[in-house]
């Protein structure tokens, strides 16, 4: 056997060793993670079914958007973007520092933990014991232990990096070490400004940094690991080189450098100084840079792999995400113009881009990594490519009609009414009417999506899928120059031991 | 395969206790920072209030404290009230018992 | 890049904002000292002292924990960022009967005494911030309507017209109950038997709040703010529902404020 055959024997022996390292906390994040994005929808469902027909479940004040809104958020943000976060993070980090976890027991903890906490809160926001703080209504007790869990879950990411192998280090490792750091960091500034110096400070300035926060988890927690992933999969599923590595690394800073400025900009007409909301206006409009390196370097990679985009899922919901991350920037940067901020910074269009980045993008890239992660740490293929291809394009759909129909066209339309003196409130509720409907369409679709998801990834969990090393392709047949090696050379390892 | 220099037992043991530190370090760097850089002074609506009342009672104090400094009109001389309580017990002015009211205790 | 260059870039480009955004602001906002008025516009030379009346503390928490802050807004914007002051009765009204044009920008002393500003995250409702002042007004306007119709005459002895006190205490127990109104209001926004017909807000898509009323026995005079009787039973707000719509029927931000303070064209002088 020549010397580069066996050390590639190595390498796969290596690469299936990290992936059973992390099967239990990885997939526990993950199918967890899904559970929580479908309670999240059906919780959305019924904020936004209440704002066109109030009546609906009027019965009981648990459903009220006043607490069932608070809750969708929390559980998407807690429950399904910070859970899919940790999964990626654990499992890129380990793979890209090519060294095993020793403590998946730990972190499989830490992650009951993490959701049985993220329960509480949500069941507390229901009953009306939230703190009505967006984004962090989960009371402050809750949001401190979710703050130590997160230690627990976190720190494994860092000592994977600490202790990697070989010397050159991976784009994507940085952005999965900045996004390790910034979450807690961004955690403990919102837990302090808003809960620890309560009375402390003017209301006002606890009112931005709650808006302040906002964005910090979106942009530097959401978007690097979202990014990082897509840098993983885009070169690994071609099988080529990112396009440009100084590209990705221009990106990186300039979301390092402008995203912790952002978010005031909610604030703009409140008596804070006049300077933080302008700041911060200016510097969403230039997060466009960093999504335009990442769909540069995503695009040009993919160029020349047509065959290869059209069957392989995790590359198809890469490039969506992508593309996702440029739409929710650029509608960023165009609705927080001071001039466009006149309409959207009290329209739904708000609501609306939070949505568009949390589903359109991070969750994109979440279900490429996902569905390139689960067949190798389960070692089972996905059952059924048509689920996967249900899931895309119904997904797809009703992001894609939340974004443009609701937040865009939407968020203009009521920020109009919004800006017409004369109008009565009941004008702008009237105006509203369709947009609501079509926001609750549109979540019915992404709930339909996220059941087909969610179901296949319950079926992989209970290790119900195919036997075998072959990539589900959206073709339906292997192809030669498939860039996951041969076919059955796990299955030969594990017998030859 | 080589061998993994850096994945020595030490070196992930140490790296837990640095993520600690740097965990912890950040939540001591929000509160010294922070105290650091705030004011001393908490200003709300009753400190503005407190502060005109303060240069009210200031006003008064000095216009009261005016009425009753030594002046000498004509004849008459006005004493300061501290001034006059050695004389007064001296002359034994304050030596007196109160006045029978005439109504009997415990009715 | 080394490992190094990366913590020491992380740590500058977050901390820079951090400090600027959100630490010096967050630590110098608190001692903002009351502006004081000055004689020559304002005609006394004391500090702008705002005043704040109502259950600040209870009941802003609740209007937050309900998740007020979802559909309504409590915010008046300058020109620059918004028509706001424009529309009547969001940032004050134009003919007051006694103030004349009241209409101003919300200012850093309008939160008094909340812990956290409820600026909001959208208005899919109406903005709360004069809540309490077009409640006022619309007490006034449907006791004046009483009035006219029980033949009371709205001019007192001395030919001046009666303030909206006045007018209340001539219609004694038939004046217009504010609180009742927003009782009403929250236990069902579309208030059906609103009392004065025309104007019930059938197109509110405000949510009824049940969790804020309880059943007691319909007894003797019956409650004074019960919503809802049925049968023996009878529905009463409760102490939550007390303190929110205490709040809120106080909720007012447009007192008026020193001369370097007012932005509007009409600026007036002489600030009472």
């Amino acid at each position: 056997m020549s010397t580069t055959n066996s050390s590639n024997i190595e390498d796969t022996q290596l690469r299936a060793n990290i992936d059973r390292s992390l099967r239990h906390p990885v997939m526990f994040f993950f199918t967890s993670g899904a559970v929580w994005l479908a309670i999240s929808l059906l919780l959305g469902i019924i904020a936004s079914a209440k704002t066109h027909s109030p009546e609906f479940l009027s019965c009981c004040s648990c459903f009220n958007v006043g607490r069932t809104m608070p809750a969708h958020m929390s559980t998407l943000i807690y429950g399904w973007g910070a859970q899919a976060g940790f999964g990626v993070i654990l499992w890129l980090m380990s793979r890209l520092s090519r060294q095993e976890c020793k403590q998946s027991g730990l972190i499989l903890a830490a992650g009951h933990v993490w959701n049985i906490f993220v329960g509480i809160g949500t069941l507390c926001v229901l009953l009306g014991a939230g703190t009505g703080i967006t984004w962090m209504a989960f009371p402050k007790s809750v949001m401190i232990v979710l703050c130590l869990t997160y230690f627990l879950i976190g720190i494994w990411a860092l000592i994977a990096f600490r202790v990697r192998r070989g010397g050159h280090i991976y784009i994507s490792q940085w952005y999965l070490l900045a996004s390790v750091l910034w979450f807690p960091w961004i955690l403990l500034s919102g837990l302090a400004f808003t809960h620890f110096y309560l009375g402390d400070g003017h209301p006002l300035m606890v009112t931005a940094s709650t808006a302040w926060f906002r964005s910090a988890i979106m942009f530097l927690f959401f978007t690097p690991v979202a990014v990082a992933s897509a840098y993983y999969i885009t070169p690994k599923v071609t099988g080529r080189p990112v396009y440009s590595y100084s590209l990705a690394i221009f990106g990186f800073w300039a979301l390092a450098i402008f995203g912790p400025w952002a978010g005031m900009q909610r604030m703009m007409g409140a008596s804070i100084p006049a300077f933080i909301p302008y700041l911060s206006a200016g510097a969403v409009i230039l997060l466009i840079i960093p999504a335009i390196a990442l769909v540069i370097n995503v695009l040009k990679t993919v160029k020349d792999s047509s065959e290869t985009v059209a069957n392989s899922p995790s590359l198809k919901f890469t490039i969506a995400g992508a593309a996702g991350m440029l739409v929710f920037t650029v509608m960023s940067a165009f609705m927080s113009l001071p001039d466009a901020l006149k309409f959207t910074q009290f329209s739904i269009a708000q609501y609306g881009l939070e949505l568009t980045g949390i589903l359109g993008f991070f969750s994109m890239c979440m279900f490429g990594a996902i569905y390139f992660i689960v067949p190798r740490i389960t070692n089972r293929e996905w059952i059924s490519a048509t689920m996967i291809t249900q899931h895309y394009w119904l997904f797809i759909y009703g992001i894609a009609f939340i974004s443009v129909f609701y937040t865009a066209l939407g968020g203009f339309m009521h920020g109009y009414i919004l800006e017409m003196p004369t109008e009565d409130p009941s004008a702008a509720v009237g105006r509203l009417f369709p947009y609501a409907v079509g926001l609750t369409t549109g979540f019915v679709f992404i709930l339909f999506a996220v059941f087909m998801f969610c179901s296949h990834l319950m079926l992989m969990w209970l290790r119900l899928g195919r036997r075998s090393n072959h990539p589900t392709l959206l073709a339906g047949h292997a192809s030669h120059s498939s860039p996951h090696g041969p076919e059955g050379d796990i299955e030969k390892l594990e017998s030859a031991k | 395969m080589e061998n993994n220099l850096r994945d020595t037992p030490l070196r992930r043991f140490n790296t837990f206790w640095w993520g600690l530190g740097l965990f912890v370090a950040f939540g001591l760097a929000i509160f010294i920072i922070k105290n650091f850089v705030q004011t001393d002074e908490v200003s709300t609506a009753d400190t503005a209030r407190g502060k005109a009342r303060i240069i009210k009672l200031e006003q008064v104090k000095a216009e009261q404290s005016a009425l009753l400094e030594y002046k000498k009109d004509g004849d008459s001389v006005q004493l300061p009230p501290h001034a006059l309580f050695p004389i007064a017990s001296e002359i034994k002015l304050l030596d007196t018992t109160p006045a029978d009211s005439g109504v009997v205790h415990g009715k | 890049m080394t490992v190094k260059t990366f913590f020491i870039g992380l740590i500058a480009s977050f901390g820079l904002p951090w400090l600027v955004m959100l630490a010096i602001p967050f630590g110098t906002m608190r001692s903002l000292s009351e502006p004081q008025y000055d004689e020559v516009n304002d005609e006394r030379t004391d500090f702008y002292q705002p005043l704040r009346t109502g259950s600040l503390e209870t009941g802003s928490l609740i209007y937050r924990q309900e998740g007020c802050m979802t559909c309504h807004t409590q915010v008046t914007r300058p020109s620059y960022a918004g028509a706001d002051v424009f529309r009547e009765g969001q940032g004050g009204t134009r003919n007051d009967a006694e103030r004349g044009d009241t209409r101003r920008i919300t200012n850093a002393w309008d939160f008094e005494g909340e812990y956290m500003a409820p600026i909001g995250d959208s208005r899919i409702g109406p903005d709360l911030g004069n809540f309490g002042n077009r409640v006022d007004a619309l007490a006034l306007e449907i006791n004046k309507k009483k009035a006219l119709k029980m033949g009371i005459a709205l001019i007192k002895e001395d030919k001046s017209p009666m303030t909206a006190q006045e007018i209340a205490a001539a219609l004694g127990r038939k004046a217009f109950d504010k609180e009742a109104y927003v009782y009403k209001h929250l236990y069902n926004p579309r208030n059906e038997n609103f009392e004065d017909k025309g104007r019930e807000r059938v197109w509110s898509v405000c949510q009824a709040n049940p969790q804020f009323f309880t059943k007691v026995g319909n007894f003797g005079q019956g409650a004074k703010f019960a919503v809802d009787i049925k049968c023996d039973q009878q529905v009463v707000p409760t102490g939550d529902c007390k303190s929110l719509v205490n709040y809120l029927i106080n909720l007012k931000k447009d007192g008026a404020v020193p001369y370097a303070m007012q932005y509007s064209q009409t600026k007036q002088k002489g600030a009472k």
